[in-house]
């Protein structure tokens, strides 16, 4: 009778026994840390990847030293699972994608050919659906062998640190991941942005970006000198699954805004009374965004009423805001210029037909069935939508001193 | 040990019969209901349990007429002594087809998922051997052990669907009423017979005491699954979106991998997979079980554990047969789920010719010998 239980504790350790065929030691891998993928010349692909070296990445007192924490190299392939065959070529260990967290994409070929890989993005199961897809402005592998931050030694650590900037700058995308991708590309009601990066090459001549809050600047235009070479900031537009456009730093915090995730961020406004002066604001979202959808039909109108707190943070101009009315008259300066930036990303992605706010969810709501959200063809709808905005902004604090300072007095123009 | 020792209260049936329907969400029946629903799909999960709730009160009214029988001996005993054991042997064809699907199916799955260097063969066999040594242990070791697991394999569940919560959208559940409430109607008709392995609990009927317990097993078990299969569409419809769920036939595997809580958790399927592979076993156990006690009735055999060891070979080599992923799929989808239909059609014929012949057991009777 006792052979029984030990039979069954036996018989029950024979589903662990079933993984030994797929043991690997950790030796063994090579870790992808992060793809770019490019346009190929022989292929249709050029796979570039980032390989983790852990000794280096451990720092000196492990024994890294100097060397270069990761292996960065490039294979043309017809997918990513197939370019692992060329990397074993000269790559001694195998090739593995479970710790992939960011997926670069050169939006040349984004723009021309769409996603053509996302379908290997969700299918192979060496990838996580949670990794990150960032557009590069130049070629991927270029952007890739830039990637040497200053700061950390791990440059896709780096790059994800980059992203934690949306909840305190607002300047990036709330939601970049294949999975939040892959969903919306499958669904009417919006279209899908990522994050937007780009090279920078100080000796380039003058860049597009604006100074003005109402325009700001996107990847590889911010107004810089030093650090590494490599911006992030804004986001790219996809219409299906072709980039359409790029959003500037302004642009995608207004969209934040608009998507009720726009948690904080420090933002400059010009002086209402000081032309050529700036205000600087702490933001802070106050109420949740209420969007409401007026009316469908042939031009669908949408309300959108943006509700925010803000702190002053730098008043350069001397005059003293805090008193009643001037206070209402910088509320409203500030609402003024937050709404001209909402206007602007409206009339952006109309002209583009992309409706990255999602504003056609509070229209799927409406509608009883697929067929009927479907003939009724949302994406044609919105470049034809009005839509309303307005902001209101509340003055909650001053910062650590109420009225003017001497020196801002001293420098003000009266 | 007897061959038909122990009993099952409705606390374990229903546990039972939950595991057993439960461990397909892990499968995919959820993108069943995604296909039949898409946005809807919470609905349609309902509607299907709905039916079959509906498609289980003849095993309850045979319960009560027959308290602590099996199929087998029910069969014999209203549809005489040729045409009851050939409803038997036909029940219990298509609850060892049954079988040999969810062998395959999760095989696949772990294949696909897991281990995709480990041969089918080595998962087959692993998982027909632990069933055998269940099913030989009896009904009510099954039972029980599934009322022991089920905090650990409810739990796995649930922490997933839990920790998907916040990337939920709500608006993908919309249109509200998906491809149109008829089209869902229907669509759920047809898949009504997922519940149909609720003749399990039929088949080893002797080892509930009485009508009530049957009772409470079937239909609380049922509707168990139904919310329980609510909550996973909506969950992944949220997330994926009602036309990527459709394409997802690991639902659960594919909401853990999304389980991202900064650096603190994620990689949760690592997790979820020891669930899986316990509510299959147990799932498989139950099928043996209610498959070789069925035969050992209907061929009048004293004990059905001598028929174990055979009818697990013979399904695991059969289980190689169809020759990819799909095949099962649509073995499943296009030969299973309607037959299951027929087979809950048993219970109903033969509950119309015990109440036809005025059949019932004797009122005072202690629960017959088995197969004897």
């Amino acid at each position: 009778m006792r052979r029984r239980p030990l039979l069954g504790a036996l018989l029950l350790l024979l589903p662990l026994l079933t993984g030994c065929w797929n043991k690997m030691e950790l030796e063994e891998g090579a870790y992808v840390l992060a793809v770019g993928i490019d346009e190929g010349k022989g292929s249709p692909y050029a796979v570039t990847v980032v390989i983790a070296k852990p000794s280096a990445l451990a720092g000196e007192k492990n024994g890294g030293g100097d060397e270069p924490p990761v292996l960065t190299t490039t294979a043309e392939a017809p997918s990513l699972a197939s370019a692992r065959a060329v990397l074993h070529g000269y790559v001694g260990r195998q090739v593995l994608f479970h710790h992939t967290m960011v997926f670069f994409l050169h939006e040349e070929l984004v723009r021309t050919k769409g996603l053509p890989f996302l379908d290997e993005l969700l299918r192979f199961r060496q990838i996580r659906e949670t990794a990150f897809l960032v557009v590069t402005r130049e070629p991927a592998a270029d952007f890739l062998r830039a990637l040497k931050p200053e700061l950390e030694k791990d440059p896709v650590r780096f790059i994800a640190q980059l992203t934690y900037h949306y909840r305190t700058s607002g300047t990036l995308p709330a939601a970049s991941q294949i999975r939040a991708v892959a969903s919306l590309l499958n669904v009417g009601y919006a279209q899908p942005v990522t994050y937007y990066a780009a090279l920078v090459d100080e000796g380039s001549p003058a860049k597009k970006g604006s100074p003005d809050p109402r325009v700001g600047y996107a990847a590889g235009e911010l107004p810089r000198q030093g650090g590494i070479p490599v911006e992030m900031i804004g986001a790219a537009a996809f219409r299906q699954s072709r980039m359409v456009g790029v959003l500037t730093g302004e642009e995608t915090r207004a969209l934040l805004m608009l998507q009720n995730r726009f948690q904080s961020a420090y933002a400059a406004f010009r002086d209402p009374r000081q032309p050529g002066q700036y205000v600087t604001l702490h933001l802070r979202r106050g109420r949740p965004t209420r969007i409401v959808l007026e009316r469908l039909g042939e031009r669908p109108a949408i309300r959108a009423e943006v509700i925010l707190e803000a702190e002053v943070v730098a008043m350069p101009s001397g005059v003293d805001y805090s008193e009643p009315g001037a206070q209402e008259e910088l509320e409203r300066a500030v609402a003024g210029q937050l709404e001209e930036t909402l206007q602007a990303l409206i009339r952006k992605t109309q002209e583009w037909r992309v409706d990255v706010v999602g504003f056609g969810r509070y229209a799927i709501a409406r509608f009883p069935t697929v067929q009927a959200w479907e003939s009724y063809s949302w994406p044609e709808r919105y470049p034809e939508a009005e839509v309303h905005t307005s902001v209101r902004v509340s003055l909650r604090r001053y910062g650590l001193t109420l009225s003017p300072t001497r020196a801002s007095e001293e420098g003000s123009v009266q | 040990m007897g061959a038909y020792d122990g009993h099952i209260g409705a606390r374990e049936g229903s546990v039972l019969l939950f595991t057993v329907l439960g461990s397909m969400l892990f499968l995919q029946y959820p993108q069943y209901l995604v296909s039949v629903g898409g946005p809807a799909a919470w609905q349609a999960a309902l509607l299907v349990a709905l039916f079959g709730l509906v498609l289980a009160l003849p095993i309850v009214a045979l319960g009560y007429r027959f308290p602590g029988r099996g199929l087998a001996e029910i069969s014999r005993e209203v549809a005489g002594s040729v045409f009851g054991p050939l409803l038997t042997l036909a029940v219990s064809a298509w609850i060892a087809v049954a079988a040999l699907v969810t062998l395959r199916n999760f095989t696949e799955t772990f294949v696909i998922t897991i281990v995709p260097d480990t041969p089918p063969s080595v998962l087959i066999i692993s998982g027909s051997l632990l069933s055998v040594y269940a099913a030989y242990r009896g009904v009510e070791a099954v039972a029980r052990t599934a009322l022991a697991l089920l905090p650990v394999i409810a739990a796995g569940g649930l922490l997933v669907l839990i920790f998907s919560l916040p990337r939920v959208d709500t608006t993908l559940l919309f249109p509200i009423w998906g491809f149109g409430f008829d089209r869902t109607l229907m669509g759920s008709l047809y898949y009504a017979s997922t519940a149909a392995e609720v003749i399990v609990l039929l088949a080893v009927g002797h080892a509930f005491r009485d009508g009530r317990s049957l009772q409470h097993s079937s239909l609380r078990g049922i509707l168990l699954f139904g919310l329980a299969a609510a909550a996973t569409v909506a969950v992944l419809v949220g997330i994926a979106g009602a036309p990527l769920a459709r394409q997802e036939p690991f639902p659960l595997y594919f909401l853990a991998r999304l389980v991202y809580l900064g650096r603190f958790l994620q990689r949760t399927e690592a997790l979820i997979v020891m669930f899986w592979i316990l509510a299959a076993l147990i799932r498989l156990s139950a099928l043996m079980s209610a498959t070789a006690i069925s035969l050992a009735g209907a061929l009048r055999l004293p004990d059905y554990r001598p028929l174990l060891f055979p009818l697990a070979t013979i399904l695991s080599a059969l289980s190689l047969l169809p020759k990819d992923y799909v095949a099962v799929l649509r073995l499943d989808r296009e030969w299973m789920r309607p037959l299951g239909f027929a087979v809950l059609a048993v219970p109903l014929l033969l509950w119309l010719l015990a109440v036809v012949r005025g059949k019932a057991a004797a009122p005072s009777g202690e629960a017959a010998g088995h197969a004897s």
